[in-house]
């Protein structure tokens, strides 16, 4: 069909000249161990591949990041019987394997440089040439690769059917047939995996039709690097990139050629632009070659998309998809509180009658010895443990929704309000999270491809109300603003949201101007969630969330409580915690509290809510000396003016976050961004502070408030 | 990128002109920030928009995203994002199902697209 120009790109092309490597094909390396067979499971997004690798190696799992990367690593176990087992690492989804994003690049190295023993590509097929597409890319690695055709049961209802057996003989390596959601086909897929990673089976070479310029240009490029090529590095695979102007290739060729040839090289390449497309174009002819094998002439019924279509047409609505978002979001707030209150009184309450105890075990050695084990120890550890009901909680609903499809939408109705203070509808994800928590929501920014874009998200998502933040103003807003505690509160969120807003805009044109956001997102079907990917993605954001936030929380609440019981005394309370190191800073700081009318027990606070934020209350309620809430809140009335608690709330609600959030932060974005945003915090909610407290004083807050 | 081929005979629109419900075949890709272009390219063609592959709108709605369904995938761009496709609009479905469409010969860039399943 190509005419006259036709070329074929085969490795019979002079591709593979060269002394022989180890590694170029397959038939080189010695088998490997049987009990320790490794395979990585590849595949583009939305075709089930999470839902296939949940089902694979159930709880059997290990989850962290890939080194040097903020891309999520998961690896997990099959027991094969016999003793033996197979490791399965599930690779990003990718739709191709350049090195636009780090998934790509982790996929691509991953299978270059540690060379698992089998790679499963993962195809949906009610979307086989795209999925082929990627797989033509994959068949190039010197990997064995076996097919786990995906959806066969929606691909039939569809109208498409999809032929397994006719796909093998198309692409000449093994197709299992198998439907992820329901686990069906699996017990071939692991057999097939076993088998084939076994034998270290060789692909067979694919052979792509090229125009005549394209096939010379690739031979001639891989002639010219054949020689230099190092291990693990395929020819063929090289040229290819080459000829695509893959970057990070290139920058690998120019330090293997010598001089000489890497001009020749060069040369030849300068024009080669339109043919990396043509080479892409070869890519989906091979893949619909091998489809019209499998699938036949017949076109999707047109029923096919009804549902997913119907649904969009409300859900991408510019105002009812929105509206839609709006009670959708507020129904996920509403049920995680309804949900996971009691069982966070029921936590908080073990937790209190379990450090009593071991504080009077711990009594023997001394108050101190029970002043650390009860309120140092058991609050901090404590503060952690009656955080996770709120977060599984929520984390489970956002699972919910996601696996449903449904997010994607969402990104896609708030893109246009989100362009405009810098962001696209991309970021939209994390900050939803960032409502239930600050520092998932700072990790869920790797969605984001722009290196711009996901710094800034980071920047913003401290300033979405997270629920710890909720907490305080539940506790605070109702009395000292009576009648006016509903407005108050709505206000109090709707400042955060604005300052969100302010700081994009004004961000995006100081730091990332110039930097155009693109959008471009694949909205998937709808689905029911599979409630196996659903439990992963809740145990792993749980996971991360222990590990990276929690250590520093418990470290840092140790070390506050140090600060507030030395050297006084470990008692806590009273003129003890005024002698403290912690008043002394307090004081220290006191001036700057000063045009507020805040004395040091707020700013001890305010700092002391960089442990959590629902810490504000706890140490509210030390440094005004009372035992019962009751009290502590009538006290607090009566040395605080309505002024000033607004400018309180205002000041914690833009504070710095949490210690596990600007963990989170370092971690994802480096020391310089985390500093920055920790003093543009800073400073925001100082300034912010203080002209609510002036606009306050003006309107006459404290008199309205005392007449109320 | 690319431009539009000089010798094609019909005249290129964006995709971003296509009206909701019409349907194109992908030319090529253009934009003035060179890499970016180049970058956005090879991302939408391993979504499922190679060059010489049909889109059809989905949804447009003057401003905002648009949608497209393209390779049995719905994929959403930015208005700059959809600026940057060069496309070549296909009659209204209603009159394909009438006449048989056949595709203009393939120019010389185009070679490896796949058309016969992108065409009806």
């Amino acid at each position: 069909m190509n005419g006259p120009h036709t070329g074929v790109d085969a490795p019979s092309s002079g591709l593979d000249v060269g002394p022989p490597r180890p590694g170029t094909r397959h038939a080189d390396e010695t088998p490997r161990a049987h009990t320790k067979l490794r395979a990585a499971l590849a595949g583009q997004p939305n075709v089930g591949k999470s839902t296939l690798f949940a089902r694979l190696t159930g709880t059997a799992l290990e989850t962290g990041n890939w080194p040097g990367k903020t891309v999520e690593r998961r690896e997990g176990r099959v027991t094969l019987g016999a003793g033996t087992a197979l490791r399965i690492v599930d690779l990003p989804g990718t739709y191709s394997l350049s090195t636009a994003s780090d998934e790509e690049r982790i996929a691509r190295d991953y299978v270059l440089l540690e060379r698992p023993d089998v790679l499963a590509v993962v195809l949906d097929a009610t979307a086989l040439e795209r999925g082929l597409y990627l797989l033509a890319e994959l068949m190039l690695l010197p990997v064995p690769v076996v097919v786990a055709l995906n959806r066969i049961d929606l691909a039939e209802r569809a109208g498409t059917p999809v032929n397994a057996t006719a796909l093998a003989e198309a692409l000449g390596i093994s197709v299992t047939p198998v439907i992820a959601r329901t686990g069906q086909g699996l017990t071939e897929l692991t057999a097939e995996l076993q088998r084939v990673a076994a034998a270290r089976e060789s692909l067979p070479l694919i052979a792509f039709e090229v125009d005549q310029e394209t096939s010379h240009l690739l031979q001639r490029a891989g002639v010219l690097v054949a020689p230099h090529v190092r291990v693990p590095y395929p020819p063929r695979w090289v040229a290819h990139k080459l000829v695509e102007g893959d970057a990070e290739v290139a920058a690998l060729v120019r330090s293997w050629l010598p001089e000489v040839e890497h001009d020749a090289l060069a040369q030849l390449l300068a024009d080669a632009e339109p043919a990396g497309m043509a080479l892409a174009g070869a890519r989906y002819a091979w893949a619909g070659r091998a489809a019209r094998c499998a699938v036949g002439d017949q076109t999707a019924s047109a029923g096919h998309h009804v549902w997913t279509d119907r649904i969009d047409r409300v859900a991408l609505h510019p105002l009812f998809g929105v509206l839609g978002l709006g009670v959708l979001s507020y129904g996920v707030y509403d049920l995680t509180q309804r949900v996971s209150g009691p069982l966070q009184d029921l936590l908080d309450g073990w937790r209190s009658a379990l450090g009593e105890r071991a504080g009077a075990a711990a009594a023997r050695y001394g108050p101190w010895a029970q002043g650390f084990v009860e309120q140092g120890l058991f609050e901090s550890v404590g503060l952690l443990v009656t955080f996770l009901p709120v977060l599984a909680v929520f984390f489970l609903l956002f699972a919910l929704l996601e696996d449903t499809g449904y997010m994607a939408r969402a990104a896609f109705v708030l893109d246009r309000s989100l362009s405009k203070i810098g962001l696209r509808g991309k970021s939209f994800l994390p900050m939803f999270v960032g409502a239930g928590c600050n520092v998932p929501a700072v990790f869920g920014t790797r969605v984001i491809e722009s290196r711009s874009a996901r710094l800034l998200t980071i920047l913003l998502v401290p300033l979405v109300p997270c629920s710890a933040r909720l907490i305080v103003l539940a506790f605070l807003v109702p009395p000292f603003f009576h009648a006016y505690a509903p407005a108050v509160s709505i206000g109090l969120i709707t400042l955060n949201i604005a300052v969100i807003a302010l700081l994009g805009w004004a961000l995006s044109r100081l730091f990332f101007r110039g930097e155009r956001q693109s959008f471009v997102m694949e909205l998937p079907r709808y689905s029911v969630p599979s409630l196996t990917a659903v439990g992963i993605s809740v145990w792993t954001k749980l996971k991360a969330f222990l590990r990276d936030a929690g250590t520093m929380i418990v470290v840092i609440a140790l070390a506050v409580w140090a600060l507030s019981a030395f050297p006084g005394g470990p008692a806590g309370s009273g003129p003890a915690i005024e002698s403290s190191y912690l008043a002394r800073i307090g004081r220290f700081l006191e001036p700057l509290g000063a045009p507020m009318d805040m004395d040091w027990r707020l700013i001890v606070a305010i700092l002391t809510g960089f442990i959590a934020k629902e810490v504000v209350i706890a140490t509210l309620g030390v440094l005004y000396a009372t035992a019962s809430e009751e009290s502590l809140v009538s006290t607090m009335q009566a040395s605080i003016s309505p002024a000033t608690a607004l400018a309180f709330l205002v000041i914690t609600m833009l504070f710095i976050p949490c210690v596990g959030t600007v963990a989170a932060m370092r971690r994802e974005a480096g020391t310089r961004w985390m500093l920055f945003g920790t003093a543009l915090l800073l400073a925001v909610s100082y300034l912010f502070g203080i002209g609510v407290y002036e606009l306050a004083s003006l309107a006459g807050l404290d008199r309205i408030m005392g007449a109320g | 990128m690319r431009a539009s081929n000089p010798n094609q005979p019909l005249p290129l629109c964006s995709l971003l002109e296509l009206r909701r419900g019409a349907r194109a075949v992908v030319r090529g890709f253009e934009g003035t920030d060179g890499p970016a272009t180049r970058a956005l390219a090879q991302r939408l063609v391993a979504m499922g928009l190679p060059i010489g592959g049909e889109a059809e709108m989905l949804v447009q709605r003057g401003r905002g995203p648009v949608l497209v369904r393209a390779r049995e995938a719905r994929i959403a761009l930015g208005q700059d994002e959809a600026r940057c496709v060069r496309v070549e609009a296909l009659a209204p479905i209603a009159q394909i199902a009438a006449t048989p469409v056949i595709q203009p010969a393939a120019a010389r860039g185009e070679l490896g697209s796949d058309r016969r399943t992108d065409s009806q």
